[in-house]
């Protein structure tokens, strides 16, 4: 869990860096890294690398997200009309 | 819209929103603290949450739209990319939301319910936040209006500009911080008790999403069913709903103690 989380953690960090129109994927990536980075920690054994993935997605996240998140209320309504 | 940062433009609403996932972040590892448990678990569920409220959304949002996608194009990366930024519908969000909370209990052996009664507040804090965004972009916008604290918009692309408008945004966000708020009070006053507090926090928001939906003024962009907005006859079904568990509950209850 803890490599899992380290790797989706850095791919989550290079779509936001450098393919921000991709960043629903980048961000549910992030988030499964995150998910995982947390159960990682709970082998004492792995627990830096876990962390290490853990803070890495986080970054992942924040960086795809960020840039792609709109007023979810907003763009479905506007969505069901179109 | 949004700000610079460098050569980077920051848009208003994602920064929002990550000020308010930030803010929910403190405010619910404060509160795993104090009801002593494992903060870990708490960030488990709400990543499960998140990720299927965020794949639940975007599915029902192309299976609706499925008509209208070019399949010939998929392998097109501006025009793949285009469907997957296109939009959301909020009733996917919260079908895979439930799937989430679902599956966390189920993979992760979590008291998804135990941390969810706790960790309750930080909903309307995130959604204090987007609101606030919301104000910044120029979404959901108010009614005309030239009374105190009205908002003129001169470079939105969605409100109209140039024209006095309800606060309507900022107004929703000072409402989900009482609502925040009065969770925290009632959360921390019955921390020996079972707590109603995801029940409370639906009798809460419901009501004041219903009453504040009067005074928007995107309805075009929305729709409208028998003169209420899609979001008033969701308001009167979560609280109908909620209020209608509470009183079986409650009865039930009483059933139990004769």
């Amino acid at each position: 869990m803890a490599v899992a989380s380290l790797v989706l953690g850095i791919i989550s960090i290079v779509i936001g860096v450098f393919f921000g129109n991709f960043g629903l994927i980048g961000g549910v990536i992030g988030i499964v890294g995150i998910i995982l980075g947390v159960q990682g920690k709970k082998d004492p054994a792995k627990k830096g690398m876990a962390t290490a993935g853990f803070v890495c997605s986080i970054i992942g996240t924040v960086l795809c997200l960020i840039m792609y998140v709109a007023c979810i209320a907003c763009v479905g309504g506007i969505a069901a009309l179109a | 819209m949004g700000f610079q940062v460098g050569s980077f433009t920051i848009p208003y609403y994602g920064f929002f929103i990550m000020l308010g996932v930030a803010a929910a972040a403190v405010v619910g590892w404060i509160l795993i603290h104090f009801f002593h448990k494992e903060y870990d678990d708490f960030i488990t569920l709400a990543g499960c949450v998140a990720l299927g409220g965020l794949i639940g959304a975007k599915i029902l949002y192309l299976a609706v739209s499925w008509k209208k996608i070019d399949f010939s194009r998929i392998t097109d990366t501006e025009y793949l990319s285009a469907w997957l930024s296109g939009g959301f519908v909020f009733y996917g969000g919260l079908i895979g939301g439930l799937a989430g909370v679902f599956l966390c209990w189920k993979i992760f052996h979590i008291q998804v319910m135990e941390y969810a009664s706790v960790g309750i507040p930080c909903i309307p804090i995130v959604h204090a936040f987007g609101r606030m965004g919301c104000s910044a972009a120029g979404c959901c916008y108010g009614i005309p209006y030239t009374g105190a604290g009205a908002i003129t918009y001169t470079e939105s692309l969605i409100a109209p500009n140039g024209t006095p408008l309800f606060p309507v945004q900022m107004t929703e966000a000072v409402c989900n911080l009482i609502i925040a708020a009065v969770l925290i009070i009632y959360i921390y006053r019955n921390r020996n008790k079972v707590r109603n507090s995801l029940l409370l926090y639906l009798m809460l928001y419901a009501p004041v999403r219903f009453v504040l939906e009067h005074f928007r003024y995107d309805d075009k962009e929305r729709g409208i069913i028998l003169e209420l907005s899609t979001s008033q006859w969701i308001s009167i079904l979560v609280f109908a709903g909620a209020f209608l568990y509470y009183i079986i509950r409650k009865r039930k209850k009483i059933t139990k103690s004769l």
